[in-house]
């Protein structure tokens, strides 16, 4: 009926939702655990957040929130292996999106880590997408996004002058 | 010799309960089979759409080097990472997150999240200063 092709979407989080559903994202390697879920759209968290979060179309109370870890300057870069550029109908590295899925502690939401040994690779025109394990012996389910350091607003004292404090704001 | 068929007879099933014949457990998923297989023999898993072979390419003590020939939308895992993602994927939904305490744990963050054109800027404001 709608030229556009629009679905509404209900979502706990965000409400009612209309979307276009060119931008529905399908998983042909599923996320593990959730292979019955293999339709999701990507909502932005907020403007300039390092977060979007992964909404799963078909079950309104399900969304992952994802990043890009180098927002938190974390050197993260690896070979998708054959199988999934394939699958996934990758030809250059640029046609790819990797986002790493985070996990939020409820009781301590700065002590929370990324998953970088299974990331999900996105075709950024097809929309296919896989959560791709890695291989690899330099990556963990488990690294922290925030480093102590820079847990600014639970520390009582100053940081050290000796040390950079901020990556951001460089002397002149 | 071994026929991969579940009515032939050189093949073991081991059950959890036992109490089941092996036809049910099966269909429950809880049922092993266990098959004897040597050096460049192959065992075939098959439904109506796929088909995976994997074949024993070598046994050197208590190492088996496999090789699995799988379509390539089936996975193939390592276990332990298998399961270990599938546990971290979990934990990701099982916070009940919600965008504004995500918001907040972030906020204070020096250059978190801000993209290099916008870390340019500041710099370039500081430099004006």
């Amino acid at each position: 009926m709608n030229r556009m092709s629009t679905i509404t979407l209900e979502t706990k989080r965000f409400g009612t939702l209309e979307i276009e559903s060119s931008t529905i994202i399908r998983f042909k390697k599923p996320i593990l655990g959730f292979e019955d879920l293999r339709e999701y759209v990507l909502l932005n968290h907020a403007d300039d957040s390092p977060f979007k979060w992964l909404q799963a179309i078909s079950r309104p109370d399900l969304a992952f929130v994802v990043t890009n870890p180098q927002f938190f300057n974390i050197d993260y870069a690896f070979d998708i292996d054959d199988d999934t550029t394939a699958l996934l109908d990758l030809k250059t590295a640029d046609d790819a999106l990797v986002l790493t899925m985070v996990n939020i502690p409820a009781d301590a939401p700065q002590k929370m880590t990324t998953n970088l040994l299974g990331p999900l690779v996105i075709n950024k025109t097809s929309l296919h997408a896989a959560q791709v394990v890695l291989n690899d012996e330099r990556f963990q389910t488990k690294t922290p996004l925030i480093s102590d350091q820079q847990h600014v607003g639970e520390s009582t004292e100053e940081s050290n002058p000796a040390e950079p404090s901020s990556p951001s704001v460089p002397s002149p | 010799m071994c026929f991969l068929s579940p009515a032939a007879s050189p093949i073991e099933i081991e059950s959890d309960t036992g109490q089941n014949n092996g036809r049910q457990l099966r269909k429950q998923s809880k049922v092993m089979l266990v098959l004897t297989r040597k050096t460049n023999q192959k065992i075939i898993l098959s439904t109506h759409t796929d088909e995976v072979e994997i074949v024993v390419l070598d046994v050197k003590g208590d190492a088996i080097k496999l090789g699995i020939k799988a379509p390539q939308n089936i996975g193939i895992y390592r276990e332990e990472l298998y399961a270990e993602i599938k546990a971290s994927n979990q934990a990701a939904i099982g916070t009940e997150t919600d965008p504004n305490v995500l918001s907040m744990a972030v906020q204070d963050l020096p250059g978190i999240g801000q993209t290099t054109t916008q870390k340019t800027a500041q710099k370039s404001a500081v430099q004006q200063n």
